[in-house]
């Protein structure tokens, strides 16, 4: 018989999913007890063991997603923070409040690093108001240092959702189609104090095509699951999580970083697919310094507007004459990589281990024999994920080594995470002369779909 | 309490170390070794004599620091070589051979002791300082090695003989083999200074641009300073690896003296920059080139799915790389210029016009 749980029109959850391996409840399972796992070796040291651990951790972060998306990269992102009583708790260090703003400074630094030409704005929720912390614009330092000013201010009061996500509406009302309008909450209550109708609210947000990204610190809450539900066409699993721990919180507000993938739009004229105008300006070198027309500094050089030759300092900017935005191709080209994921790559297994003895990229050498991997001893009741892993290396089902598919070179495990989290090259494929059959002379337009061929 | 006078030039005890001068260095040396390109650089210079600096030029980088380290890495036609250190060779065991030449022999002179020894387990010379033997012995027999086995097909690109080589594949490995030895991108302090210095004598590569731009972010979030050392005509990617990443660029003007450009410029690092002013190149060029003409462009048209740049907006109202439609009223909205009004006057009244002009035109005569 099958028992099902249903809440405000969310999917019924099965009985299967409740029942854990052993044949019970979940919770009816003997407590995990996650510090069992490290256990010390016969000399007493636990070296080995953390290796080992590390090792797991790095596997796990390999899988990636590498469909190669249609994305938005033209991002319009509203940072709405919790700063109401329960975010003065002290289950993270120093408190929510401290480390939310910490983690939330480094979410401002590494979204301007990846997405140069998008704008952000931060909105905070206090005393069942919403108040602006920082206007929508495209200056990292600006937004640091507005958090920096937060850090002074005690959480006070019960958070409004409903009265932030209206003032979210407001500040993205204005940007044009081709641009994505987005909204990270960081929720750490269990309430929220609204003057009227949230469900309204959610209604007008999905009209407008407002995408809202949760991130919970405490539990799971209804309405936030409805509202990414709602408002992320039905899927809330990747939308709205809950931490685990601080590293999970990282990484649960850092995925926010990424250009999200486009979702399909029932109106052809709102396909957000735009020419934009840009003006790439060169650098000019002066002998004398001359104001800028953005902040009215004396600098010496600085860019000039193609289209009404002012003087400006920074870029990205837009042109404080003229309206036109100005950047370097180079910021567009921060975005390829997003388009043109690079390829996981595959285990290999120990009977081709012998092709190569060491790492194409880095020259490491290769572990040649089973028995150089340490045994550990394995827990029953270790999450899955971890088990698997660690049992893995025990048995030595994986040779430590990994194979790009396309030029099937082996690396070792830290090229691979360096390669697909840091430089999104596959150094052999580069290293290659096969793939790229294209002399100087040949027009650009192949470049990307040469590239693309390769990478897809 | 250490500090008696509160003067903070001194440093604390044990603090010495974790200064960045203080730290040693890691260089990467890219060589562009390609046949066609060193072919056409023949009067000024040749590989022979470029290597012979280069191999001066790494000796006083390894001499600056006990603990300096260095690299050098092969980018040919076809392939990415390591010249120094070769995997599988254990640098430690090398046995000096006790023949009694001096320490000052020529590059020509090397080979051919090199290639008479056969194989890799043994010095020519006791009296050379061995860190300085071993590399320049293993770079000198990796790159006779690496273009004697080069064949004609090698070098052909498409079917047309050409001088690109793997510059996107070299940087790969080369950031690759820093990540392992620095340990990644972390904060509290690596152990080791890296930096990469590519000497180029080939023009750019336009399907490796994507992958350079990965490199160039790359060597960026690392710290990591890519300097340039240009014989020939001058790259725009590389100008721009070196302008993101706060290297040095160099076009050299009279290859001949290659030792000394290298000397001045390129072997004080990123220390002891801060100190020194360094020449360099500071007009680049950031302006972009349209995809459909090849123009480079100061005002362009984006699409915002893929990023590619146009001149104008495309005439069939799709894009060319993705086939994406645009809205046709965007388009329109683009392509509207300013309406030109023009208004006909009859011939008479502008002659009068012009007599009413010559008098009533104010003069302005300056008060004396």
């Amino acid at each position: 018989m099958r028992s099902t749980t249903r809440s405000n029109g969310a999917r019924p959850v099965s009985n299967l999913e409740l029942r854990s391996t052993a044949g019970g409840y979940i919770w009816e399972d003997s407590i995990q007890r996650s510090w069992d796992v490290v256990q010390e070796d016969a000399g007493g040291s636990l070296a080995g063991v953390v290796a080992e651990l590390v090792q797991a951790g790095k596997r796990k972060r390999l899988h990636y997603d590498t469909t190669p998306l249609q994305r938005g990269i033209i991002r319009h992102l509203i940072l709405v923070l919790d700063l109401s009583m329960s975010m003065s708790e002290k289950d993270l260090r120093p408190t929510r409040y401290q480390l939310s703003i910490s983690y939330a400074v480094q979410f401002v630094a590494d979204y301007f690093e990846q997405n140069p030409i998008s704008q952000l704005g931060i909105i905070g929720m206090r005393d069942g108001l919403a108040n602006l912390v920082s206007q929508l614009g495209g200056n990292p330092t600006e937004h640091i240092s507005a958090l920096q000013a937060l850090r002074k201010q005690e959480p006070s009061g019960d958070p409004s959702l409903q009265n932030a996500l209206e003032m979210a509406r407001g500040g993205l009302y204005h940007v044009p189609s081709h641009g994505t309008k987005e909204v990270v909450i960081i929720f750490g209550s269990l309430l929220s104090c609204d003057p009227g109708d949230i469900h309204k609210t959610v209604g007008t947000l999905k009209a407008e095509h407002v995408r809202v990204r949760i991130v919970g610190l405490a539990a799971e809450v209804a309405i936030c699951k409805e509202i990414c539900r709602r408002t992320n066409e039905g899927d809330s699993t990747s939308t709205y999580g809950v931490i685990l721990n601080e590293q999970h919180f990282k990484e649960l507000l850092l995925a926010s970083c990424t250009p999200p993938a486009s979702t399909k739009q029932k109106s052809s004229a709102s396909l957000g697919s735009d020419l934009m105008r840009m003006g790439f300006p060169s650098r000019i070198v002066e002998t004398s310094p001359s104001f800028c027309a953005c902040h009215s500094r004396l600098i010496k050089g600085g860019y000039i507007c193609p289209r009404c030759k002012v003087k400006v300092c920074s870029l990205p900017t837009e042109c404080p004459a003229c309206g036109l935005t100005l950047i370097l191709s180079t910021h567009l080209a921060r975005s390829y990589h997003h388009l043109m994921p690079l390829r996981n790559w595959d285990e290999v297994d120990w009977n081709d281990a012998k092709k190569a003895s060491s790492c194409f990229a880095c020259q490491l050498p290769f572990l040649t024999a089973l028995s150089s991997a340490p045994r550990l001893r394995v827990s029953v009741s270790g999450s899955t994920t971890n088990a698997t892993a660690v049992s893995a290396i025990a048995t030595g089902g994986a040779s430590g080594r990994f194979r790009c598919p396309s030029c099937k070179q082996m690396f070792c495990i830290d090229c691979d995470l360096f390669a697909h989290e840091i430089l999104h090259n596959c150094p052999g494929c580069e290293a290659a002369a096969g793939g790229r059959k294209l002399s100087n002379g040949q027009a650009a337009t192949e470049v990307s779909t040469a590239t693309t061929s390769a990478y897809a | 309490m250490n500090a008696v006078d509160g003067s903070s030039h001194v440093p604390q005890a044990g603090f010495a170390s974790e200064l960045e001068e203080e730290l040693p260095s890691l260089l990467v040396l890219i060589l562009d070794t390609s046949p066609l390109g060193w072919g056409a650089q023949s009067p000024a210079i040749s590989l022979h004599e470029a290597v012979a600096s280069l191999l001066i030029f790494i000796n006083s980088h390894l001499a600056l620091n006990h603990s300096n380290e260095v690299a050098v890495i092969a980018s040919h036609t076809n392939c990415v070589k390591y010249l120094y250190p070769v995997p599988g060779e254990d640098y430690s065991k090398l046995v000096p051979k006790s023949t009694a030449t001096s320490g000052t022999e020529s590059s020509e002179e090397m080979i051919t002791n090199v290639q008479s020894n056969g194989d890799n387990g043994t010095l020519n010379d006791a009296s050379m300082y061995r860190q300085f033997r071993v590399v320049n012995e293993s770079v000198m027999k990796q790159l006779e090695l690496l273009l004697l086995g080069t064949s004609a097909s090698d070098i052909e690109h498409n079917g047309k003989i050409s001088d690109a080589t793997l510059i996107s594949g070299a940087l790969s490995t080369s950031l690759a083999y820093i990540n392992r030895l620095v340990g990644g991108v972390n904060d509290n302090g690596p152990k080791v200074r890296a930096r990469i210095m590519v000497v180029s004598v080939c023009s750019d590569l336009a399907s490796q641009y994507v992958p350079i731009m990965n490199c160039i972010f790359a060597a960026q979030k690392m710290k990591v300073p890519i300097d340039i050392c240009k014989i020939g005509n001058d790259t725009v990617f590389l100008q721009q690896a070196a302008d993101t990443t706060g290297g040095v660029y160099m076009h050299l003007e009279h290859p001949r003296g290659m030792i000394q450009y290298l000397m001045t410029a390129f072997l004080p690092d990123r220390a002891l920059r801060k100190h020194l002013i360094i020449p360099t190149q500071s007009s680049i060029d950031f302006r972009a080139a349209c995809f459909c003409h090849n123009r480079i462009v100061d005002i362009g048209y984006v699409c915002n799915i893929c990023l590619s740049i146009y001149c104008q907006p495309p005439a069939d109202g799709s894009c060319a790389i993705c086939d994406t439609i645009f809205d046709p009223k965007e388009l329109a909205e683009l392509l509207k210029k300013p309406v030109v009004v023009t208004t006909t006057v009859p011939k008479n009244k502008t002659k009068k016009k012009k007599k009413k002009d010559s008098d009533a035109t104010p003069t302005f005569a300056p008060a004396l």
